[in-house]
C-alpha cells in the first residue's frame, strides 16, 4: 500500500512537472531563501517543507487524502511555487545597487523563467481558439439550440456526443435524453437512455430502434453528426425528417410528431 | 457597455466601498503599518470587499439551497444583506475608538521613477495579453456542462440545483455530483452575478469573470509584493515601489510559463479561471497563504509584534476560508489544510494557545461545510 501511495505521489509531481523545470528552480529558490536569513527560513522555508511533508506524505495520503478527495493532484496547488520564485528573484536583484544593472539582472531572471518553463498557451490541451460567438460555445451548438428552440419552447432532443456538453449551457429550456452523464459524470444514467446512447455510438446505428426508443420516451428531435448522404438516406428510411443543419450536424424530427 | 458599467458598479465599486469600510471597522491597517499607501489600502479594500461579497453569499446560499428556495429570493437576500453591511460597516468604523484607528495612509509613493514605470508597463502588457486571451478567444471545457448549465438553469428557471444539468430533468433534491455544489455553490454565485447585471451566465462566466478574476489576482500579487518586500532592507538603494513592480512582473511571468500540462496552476489560472476550482487556486490559496505565513514573514522582517492585529488577521483568514468554500469542494480541503497547518505551526513556534484557538476557529467554515457534504452524500 505504501508503495502504491508513493507511486500516486510521484505521479502527482510528474503530471505537474511535464516539460517544466520550475520545480528545480523552486528547489533552488528554497535553498537561496534558507541561506538568506532567519526570517526567510522560519516563515517561508520551514513552513513550506512542513507543508510538503504533510501533504505529500504517503502515510497521510493513505490516511486522509485518498479518502477525502478523488483529485489529490490538486493539492500541489498548495505549494506557492510562483510566489516563492518571484520573491527569490526580487530579493536576488535587490543586491544590485545600480539601477541599469538591476534592469539587466531582472531581464536575465525573466529569461530564465521563460526558458525553464513552457508557456501555458503552447501546452497541449490549453489552447484558445478564436471565439465565434459571445457565449464562447461551439457555433454548431448555438445554431442547433436555436433550431430546436424555433420548433417549440421546451424541446426534448437526443443530442449527439459532440454537442451534448454545450447545448444546455446555451439554454436550459432544451431537455436532452442524456448529456455528459453518458460519460459517467454529473448524474447516474438510467438504462433506457444508456441503450439509445450505445445504439448511436455504433458505426452503423440501428435507426429504427433509436426511433422506437425516442417515441417511447417522448424525445421527438435527434441531433446527429452527418458525415455522408448515406446517413441522411438511412435516417429518412427509418422515419426521420430533416428540419435543419448546422455545420456538420443535422437536426431531425420524428415524422408526424411536429 | 451598460452591462460593463453595471458590472463595474456592482463588483468593483461596491466591494471597494465595503472593503474599505470593513478594513477600518476591523482595524486591518494596523497589520500593515509600513506598507500602507493609499493605493495599497484601496487594493486590499477591493479584494476584501470581493471576498466579503462571496462570503455573505456562501452563508446565505447553502441553507436556501437546502430549503429549495427560489433563486430570485437568494439573489434578493444577498443584495439586501450587502446593502445592510454597506450601512453597518461605515458606522462600525466610525464607532471604533480613535486610538485604535491607525494614522492616515501615506499619500501614495509619489512620482514613479522611469525604471519603475517601465517595469509596471511590462507587467501591464503581459497582464493585458493574458486578459485578451479570455476576452477574444474561446477555450472549451466539458466540466462546464455541469457548472454553467446549472447556472443557466438557476438564471432561466429560478430553481437551484433541482435540475439535472446534463438533461434538464427535474429532481426532488440535488443529486449526483450536484451535491458538491450544495456546499460550494459557485455556479449559483455566477448565476446571481448574471442576474444582477442581466447578462447570460455563459457570457458572464466565459468572458467577464476570468478577466475580472485575473485582474484581482494580479492586484493580489502586487499586494503580496508590498507585504513581503515592503519592510526591511529599505536602505539598500532599491526603492520599495520598484521591488513591488519587479515582484509583480516576475509573478505574472512565472504563472504564464508554468504550463506544460493541463494540471498546473498556470493552466487553470490562464485557461479556465471561471471555474470555481481555478478561481480558488488563483485567488484564495494565495490569499490564505499570504495572510498567514506571509504576514508572519513581513512582521518578523519589520520587527513588529505578531500579536498586533491578531483579530484582524483572523477575520481575513475566516472570510477567505468562507470564500474558498463557496468556490469549490477542493477549496474546503485546501483552506482547511492551510489554516490547520498554520495553527499547528503557530503552536510549534510560539506555544500561544489563544492564538492557536483563534486561527483554529477560522477553519470552522471548512469543517462544517465538509461535514454537511459528507452528510448529504
Amino acid at each position: 500500500m505504501i508503495i502504491e501511495a508513493c507511486k500516486e505521489i510521484f505521479e502527482l509531481f510528474r503530471i505537474t512537472m511535464e516539460n517544466c523545470r520550475y520545480w528545480l528552480l523552486f528547489a533552488c529558490s528554497m535553498g537561496f531563501l534558507a541561506y538568506r536569513g532567519s526570517a526567510e527560513r522560519k516563515d517561508i522555508v520551514y513552513p513550506t517543507l512542513f507543508f510538503l511533508l504533510v501533504v505529500f506524505n504517503p502515510l497521510v495520503f493513505l490516511a486522509v487524502w485518498e479518502k477525502v478527495s478523488y483529485s489529490h493532484w490538486r493539492l500541489i496547488w498548495l505549494v506557492p511555487a510562483e510566489a516563492v520564485l518571484a520573491l527569490t528573484a526580487a530579493l536576488l536583484i535587490s543586491g544590485v545597487k545600480k539601477a541599469a544593472l538591476r534592469v539587466l539582472a531582472g531581464c536575465a531572471v525573466l529569461l530564465i523563467l521563460a526558458v525553464s518553463g513552457q508557456s501555458v498557451y503552447r501546452s497541449e490541451g490549453t489552447q484558445f481558439v478564436p471565439a465565434s460567438n459571445a457565449f464562447r460555445l461551439p457555433e454548431e451548438a448555438v445554431a442547433v439550440a436555436n433550431i430546436l428552440l424555433e420548433q417549440e419552447p421546451e424541446p426534448r432532443a437526443v443530442v449527439s456526443e459532440g454537442l451534448y456538453c454545450y447545448v444546455r449551457q446555451y439554454s436550459a429550456d432544451i431537455h436532452m435524453m442524456y448529456g455528459r452523464d453518458a460519460n459517467g459524470y454529473i448524474h447516474r444514467m438510467d438504462e433506457e437512455p444508456r441503450h439509445v446512447y450505445e445504439l448511436l455510438d455504433e458505426e452503423k446505428p440501428d435507426f429504427p430502434a433509436v426511433k422506437q426508443a425516442m417515441e417511447q420516451m417522448g424525445y421527438p428531435y435527434l441531433v446527429i453528426w452527418e458525415n455522408s448522404s448515406d446517413r441522411e438516406k438511412e435516417l429518412a428510411e427509418a422515419g426521420f425528417e430533416k428540419i435543419g443543419k448546422a455545420g456538420s450536424y443535422a437536426v431531425y424530427n420524428l415524422k408526424g410528431s411536429a | 457597455m451598460t452591462k460593463i458599467l453595471i458590472f463595474t458598479a456592482a463588483f468593483i465599486i461596491w466591494p471597494l466601498f465595503l472593503g474599505l469600510a470593513a478594513q477600518q471597522a476591523a482595524g486591518i491597517p494596523a497589520l500593515f503599518a509600513k506598507e500602507s499607501s493609499r493605493l495599497f489600502r484601496c487594493g486590499l479594500g477591493l479584494l476584501l470587499g470581493t471576498v466579503l461579497q462571496g462570503a455573505v453569499f456562501q452563508l446565505l446560499a447553502v441553507p436556501m439551497i437546502l430549503a429549495k428556495a427560489p433563486f430570485h429570493l437568494l439573489t434578493g437576500a444577498w443584495i439586501a444583506v450587502l446593502a445592510g453591511l454597506s450601512l453597518a460597516l461605515p458606522a462600525a468604523a466610525r464607532m471604533r475608538k480613535k486610538a485604535e484607528v491607525p494614522g492616515p495612509a501615506r499619500n501614495s509613493c509619489g512620482r514613479l521613477r522611469p525604471v519603475t514605470a517601465g517595469i509596471y508597463l511590462c507587467a501591464a502588457v503581459l497582464i493585458l495579453f493574458q486578459c485578451s486571451q479570455y476576452a477574444r478567444g474561446m477555450h472549451i471545457d466539458d466540466d462546464d456542462s455541469r457548472f454553467i448549465a446549472s447556472a443557466v438553469s438557476a438564471y432561466q428557471h429560478d430553481t437551484m440545483l433541482l435540475e439535472n444539468p446534463a438533461t434538464g430533468e427535474e429532481t426532488p433534491r440535488p443529486e449526483g455530483e450536484l451535491v458538491k455544489d450544495v456546499t460550494s455553490p459557485w455556479c449559483i454565485y455566477l448565476a446571481a452575478m448574471a442576474a444582477v447585471i442581466h447578462v447570460h451566465p455563459a457570457i458572464l462566466a466565459h468572458v467577464l469573470i476570468p478577466v475580472w478574476l485575473l485582474l484581482l489576482a494580479c492586484l493580489q500579487a502586487w499586494i503580496a509584493g508590498a507585504i513581503l518586500l515592503g519592510a526591511g532592507d529599505a536602505t539598500d538603494g532599491f526603492p520599495a515601489e520598484e521591488r513591488y513592480a519587479w515582484f509583480l512582473l516576475f509573478y505574472v511571468t512565472a504563472v504564464q510559463f508554468y504550463g506544460g500540462s493541463i494540471y498546473t496552476r498556470g493552466a487553470f489560472t490562464l485557461v479556465r479561471l471561471w471555474q470555481g476550482k481555478a478561481a480558488m487556486e488563483t485567488l484564495m490559496i494565495p490569499w490564505l497563504l499570504l495572510f498567514s505565513f506571509g504576514l508572519d514573514y513581513a512582521h518578523h522582517k519589520a520587527g513588529r509584534e505578531e500579536s498586533r492585529g491578531c483579530a484582524a488577521q483572523a477575520l481575513l483568514l475566516a472570510a477567505g476560508c468562507l470564500y474558498a468554500c463557496l468556490m469549490s469542494g477542493v477549496g474546503m480541503i485546501a483552506a482547511g489544510t492551510i489554516l490547520l497547518l498554520y495553527a499547528l505551526w503557530r503552536w510549534i513556534r510560539c506555544r500561544n494557545a489563544a492564538a492557536v484557538v483563534r486561527y483554529g476557529m477560522c477553519v470552522l467554515p471548512a469543517v462544517l461545510y465538509s461535514g454537511l457534504y459528507a452528510f448529504l452524500k
